[in-house]
């Protein structure tokens, strides 16, 4: 259950934003998560929308979680492959090889909220 | 009153993140090698540590790592190794360590003398490897008794270790084990990670274990 913990942390970045920027209210974060993550969507959405409630500015917040699928480049055939399941051999040439290119994303993208008067 | 979009792009776990790299610069300046153990629930970290510090001695220290009890830290004291019990819980407690949590434990520790610093992570092999503490090795302990699947399962665990310790080798007798494909299954998840079979009971592969140790010190 650390949904609660990237739920927590990422509500504090999008705060310092939403108070730089001197929007009014926010009306969607959203994130982007690599599925090597082992995160589930739906509870980081119910982490989110408990503790928005105490944040001002963020109580009408909607959370928007984009998905990245996990992406290898074979560095012995140079193929690169979306993974299907976690086996990170060259599905290709069977190399074990190979390099990470997408699925280990943890990120902020952005916020977008209404701007004050 | 306009929408207005703000672009981010920052890592959600960056003050984490930061925290592990300043106490991983930390810790190297000042010559301690720090490894975080992380596994599931009874695969033998705390066993192991005891081993080790038959070895070890005064060297090491143990940062505790449970969401609730103090049975683990207890066990590690009477065996004379110096540690420091983190409690997460005791009840909806979280289920890993954060960085934080460890700047804060050596902020309050005696490290002079200490040339080995380790963390028994929470056992759970799921959330702590979603946080980085800075150390220098991470390793996921996997006994023989969970199966040639768990690394397929649990694959970031296995993926931001760079050693794997196959742990209670001398159950294997009494198993239907595939040893060899508990390995080909570690190495699909992650083809660079260094394996170490060992028994804490027999004491087999701790040499291999402590040599490791060593090799790392003068790393």
């Amino acid at each position: 259950m650390h949904e609660g913990a990237i739920a927590r942390s990422l509500l504090n970045i999008a705060h310092h934003h939403f108070l730089k920027a001197e929007l009014q209210e926010v009306a969607k974060v959203t994130v982007i998560i690599g599925r090597l993550h082992h995160i589930v969507p739906e509870v980081l959405e119910l982490h989110f929308d408990l503790l928005k409630k105490d944040l001002a500015g963020f109580e009408q917040a909607a959370l928007e979680i984009e998905q990245k699928e996990v992406v290898i480049r074979c560095r012995n055939c140079h193929q690169t492959t979306l993974l299907k399941d976690v086996s990170f051999a060259c599905p290709h040439c069977a190399s074990l090889d190979t390099e990470l290119i997408q699925g280990d994303e943890l990120y902020l993208a952005s916020i977008e909220g209404v701007e004050g008067a | 009153m306009s929408p207005k979009e703000i672009k981010i792009m920052q890592k959600i776990l960056n003050l984490n993140d930061q925290i592990a790299t300043d106490l991983q610069k930390e810790l190297r300046k000042r010559g301690i090698v720090f490894i975080n153990l992380m596994s599931s629930p009874g695969s033998g970290k705390t066993r192991l540590l005891e081993r080790t510090a038959e070895q070890l001695n005064s060297r090491i220290f143990v940062i505790e790592g449970d969401i609730q009890t103090t049975l683990d830290s207890e066990r590690l004291a009477r065996a004379g190794i110096g540690v420091y019990q983190i409690n997460t819980g005791p009840f909806g407690g979280d289920c890993h360590l954060e960085a934080g949590w460890i700047r804060t434990a050596l902020s309050e520790i005696n490290l002079a003398g200490i040339e080995f610093l380790f963390v028994e992570n929470i056992g759970n092999l799921v959330c702590p490897a979603e946080f980085d503490l800075g150390a220098h090795i991470n390793a996921v302990v996997l006994s023989v008794t969970e199966g040639e699947d768990k690394p397929l399962k649990y694959p970031l665990a296995f993926r931001t270790s760079q050693l794997c310790l196959i742990s209670k080798l001398d159950l294997l007798p009494h198993l239907e084990l595939d040893l060899e494909l508990m390995k080909a299954n570690i190495r699909k998840i992650n083809p660079a990670i260094r394996i170490i079979e060992l028994s804490s009971q027999t004491g087999q592969g701790l040499k291999e274990w402590l040599d490791f140790l060593a090799a790392c010190r003068r790393g």
